[in-house]
């Protein structure tokens, strides 16, 4: 399985924080896991995680959407941030 | 050298003085200190209804649980290194906080103030650009998140091409 995190608007938008997938398939990016996850969620979700801001992280480390995932990963979206 | 992501309030001079506690030999002591404002809404929102104040009643703060401090603990450490200062820490409030609250701590101790001031300014930049920290305006009018402004990218940017 992998877990998927969304923050801030975009955990507003997926109606969730936090999903689990499948990770049966192998080669797969953090993009080809964007696909798969927004399938079954809000379509606002895909308008706000494809729109060009989002940045991503994989086990906590800033990765990108072509980064390889795999089995016991956690992969985050992180909008534009706030702090400070 | 440490990071705290917390919700509770801190005491500064309590903060303050632990820094010179650990830190017998340095000269110079920067601290910062950011402060919820009392409205945060942002000028094209503010303009389509001249007429409304904004009504924000508190922040609601997000993170990224353990991202968040080791970005932090990054940016520390390239501090230290950058300006040779001895030591620095952060602290960064999330969940609920309303207006005049403290947000966030950044204190840095060093030989002498020039360095210390340039590391606090560096880490508050790097800070603001890079922790998975989200903020949320909440009003009467409804509630909405915060992005990134151009002018906290600007600033984070800057210490990139000044090499020193």
């Amino acid at each position: 399985m992998i877990t998927v995190l969304f923050f801030a608007q975009l955990s507003e938008s997926a109606g969730l924080r936090e999903v689990r997938l499948d990770a049966s398939e192998t080669q797969m990016s953090v993009r080809d896991l964007a696909d798969k996850v927004v399938v079954e969620l809000p379509k606002q979700l895909a308008l706000d995680l494809f729109d060009g801001t989002v940045l991503v992280a994989v086990n906590k480390k800033r990765a990108d959407w072509d980064t390889r995932v795999h089995a016991g990963d956690e992969v985050a979206f992180l909008p534009p941030v706030s702090g400070g | 050298m440490s990071v705290i992501i917390q919700n509770q309030d801190f005491d500064v001079g309590l903060e303050y003085q632990r820094l010179c506690d650990a830190n017998p030999k340095a000269g110079a002591v920067v601290f910062f200190v950011g402060l919820v404002r009392d409205f945060y809404s942002e000028p094209e929102q503010a303009s389509e209804d001249s007429d409304s104040s904004p009504n924000i009643d508190y922040l609601e703060l997000e993170h990224y649980a353990g991202m968040t401090e080791s970005l932090c603990q990054e940016t520390i450490t390239q501090a230290i290194a950058r300006f040779g200062v001895a030591d620095a820490r952060v602290i960064h409030r999330v969940g609920k906080l309303s207006a005049r609250a403290q947000i966030v701590f950044v204190a840095v101790a060093g030989q002498h103030r020039s360095e210390a001031f340039q590391a606090a300014e560096f880490i508050m930049d790097y800070l603001k650009s890079t922790a998975t920290i989200w903020k949320k305006e909440v009003g009467s009018n409804g509630a909405h998140w915060l992005g990134m402004k151009d002018k906290d990218a600007q600033a984070a940017k800057r210490w990139k091409s000044s090499e020193r």
